[in-house]
């Protein structure tokens, strides 16, 4: 059996090799400071592959003892994400046509866009609600960017693709004997945006239990802590304890829904 | 049976209620064309001069309905596919669901127009003076387009819109046909990043009519040109809309 991961910075295990390996990481005060001691440190292939081995993902591995391919993206959008996730998934399965694949997609945060950045020449995700943390341009341009959005790219129509790629995925998953599943870091404050379209029937397949994990991932680990703070990391990801506790309980939904 | 028809101005029946009413209307430049369009109440009397029209009179038994969008992009088109079959689902529960997508231009995008409150697709390409006349804010958005937005990005969030719908409306137990008027394979035989292409040939193995798009179909049936078979805006006149009912039939009847 081969498992497939993708997903954000929470699949990409962003923080977890610094909470380990990089003293007094975690006196950092603000998340700026996070993100910019992160952002820029020179990362090595090492390093990638014991980071993303100490995400959840390191837990399916241990647990049920399979092939995991981890392709998180740190701060990744949806669109680079599913872009990495098919391309992955279409060469697994050529060149494993006789196993068994799991694909285990970690949704992002809808508001993340993809955008062409001219100054660096290559593709950027970025969070519109932080764009002066994300830009990699200049930040005068980075407003005028995020005004552009506001005006043309209504949040509904960026939901109604996001939630639209991740049928994709399911689509590609279901005709080619992938199994699947998809959940949520974060709560449904996403739910119906309605300006113009009508959302309600995209919303309800996205969030179809036969492949959703119904429960937000940091609504219950909030619980699981009794709602005290000391799973996150200084740039609000969660820890590698954390990290490990809830690839236990993902690996409990694929039983629950047969995939493993 | 219900045969949802979902798509753009072809679907429409854009420039076919001219082609009926406006005297030498087929004889007219594009921008003359563009200038006697119709604005009032015809919007029915226009759809039913499209292959949906042609399907109710071939087909009295099926209800067949027409909700195309005149200027749209891929993620409007894939959107009211999604709504509308729900809504046949539940107005009528033990009937097939047919849902017919002419899908629109890969290099359309969708963006909010806040002067009337609604979504627009609008080219990606260079398009004319006139067209922009009407619509001021096109410039502005054709330039965020351009700078911000690859041509890739738009053909992944094309691609990908269409195999949403057909996850959703075939897990539904509906079944979903989309054509296209152009040949994908032709047009876009530049791109050149390998997901693009691996999700394009996806789409094209996933055609149920037309892979070489319709008018090519008609090209190559009739003889002609392309400049014979279409009006002055680019839509094909209103003949030929029969030959894609009678193909929808053909392949409906086959299954």
């Amino acid at each position: 059996m081969i498992i497939v991961c993708a997903g954000c910075s929470f699949t990409y295990g962003s923080e977890l090799w610094e909470e380990k390996y990089t003293p007094g990481y975690l006196d950092i005060k603000t998340q700026y400071d996070a993100f910019v001691s992160t952002r820029f440190t020179k990362h090595t292939d090492k390093m990638e592959q014991e980071r993303r081995e100490l995400s959840y993902t390191g837990t399916f591995k241990k647990q049920l003892g399979c092939q995991v391919i981890n392709v998180g993206i740190g701060g990744g959008s949806q669109q680079e994400i599913v872009q990495k996730l098919l391309t992955t998934l279409i060469t697994v399965k050529k060149d494993n046509p006789n196993e068994r694949i799991v694909c285990v997609l970690q949704d992002t945060f809808p508001n993340r866009s993809w955008i062409w950045q001219e100054q660096f020449r290559q593709n950027f995700s970025i969070a519109l609600s932080q764009i002066e943390l994300w830009y990699p341009g200049d930040k005068l341009e980075a407003y005028e960017l995020k005004d552009l959005f506001m005006k043309y790219i209504p949040e509904e129509l960026m939901h109604s693709e996001y939630y639209m790629s991740s049928l994709a995925v399911q689509g590609y998953c279901n005709n080619n004997d992938i199994g699947f599943m998809h959940f949520h870091i974060w709560d449904r404050q996403y739910a119906i945006i309605t300006k113009t379209f009508d959302m309600t029937n995209l919303w309800e397949a996205f969030f179809d239990e036969r492949y959703c994990v119904q429960e937000p991932m940091l609504l219950k680990l909030n619980e699981h802590y009794n709602h005290s703070r000391e799973f996150y990391l200084p740039g609000l990801h969660i820890n590698c304890e954390a990290q490990e506790i809830m690839g236990g309980w993902l690996i409990e939904e694929m039983r629950k829904r047969n995939l493993i | 049976m219900i045969v949802i028809c979902v798509g753009t101005s072809h679907t429409a029946g854009i420039e076919l209620w001219e082609e009926k009413n406006v005297p030498n209307y087929c004889t007219m430049t594009e921008e003359q064309a563009w200038n006697n369009l119709y604005y009032g109440d015809v919007e029915e009397e226009r759809k039913d001069l499209t292959f949906t029209g042609f399907l109710k009179k071939m087909k009295p038994d099926w209800k067949v309905f027409n909700f195309a969008q005149p200027s749209a992009a891929q993620i409007q088109v894939a959107m009211t596919s999604i709504n509308k079959f729900n809504e046949m689902k539940q107005l009528y529960p033990e009937e097939e669901i047919i849902v017919v997508s002419q899908d629109p231009f890969r290099h359309r995008f969708t963006y909010f127009n806040s002067r009337t409150q609604d979504y627009e697709g609008v080219a990606t390409v260079k398009i004319n003076d006139y067209i922009l006349q009407q619509n001021p804010d096109s410039f502005e958005v054709q330039e965020f387009i351009n700078k911000y937005i690859t041509d890739d990005q738009i053909a992944c969030n094309y691609y990908l819109s269409c195999f949403g719908v057909n996850d959703y409306i075939e897990s539904s137990g509906g079944t979903v046909i989309h054509f296209n008027f152009y040949n994908h394979e032709a047009k876009y035989k530049d791109d050149t990043n390998q997901y693009v292409i691996s999700l394009k040939n996806k789409y094209l193995n996933s055609l149920q009519l037309y892979p070489n798009g319709v008018t090519y179909r008609i090209r190559e049936l009739f003889k002609i040109t392309r400049q014979e078979m279409i009006l002055p805006c680019w839509h094909i006149k209103q003949q030929y809309h029969e030959i894609i009912a009678e193909d929808i039939v053909r392949y409906i009847e086959s299954r």
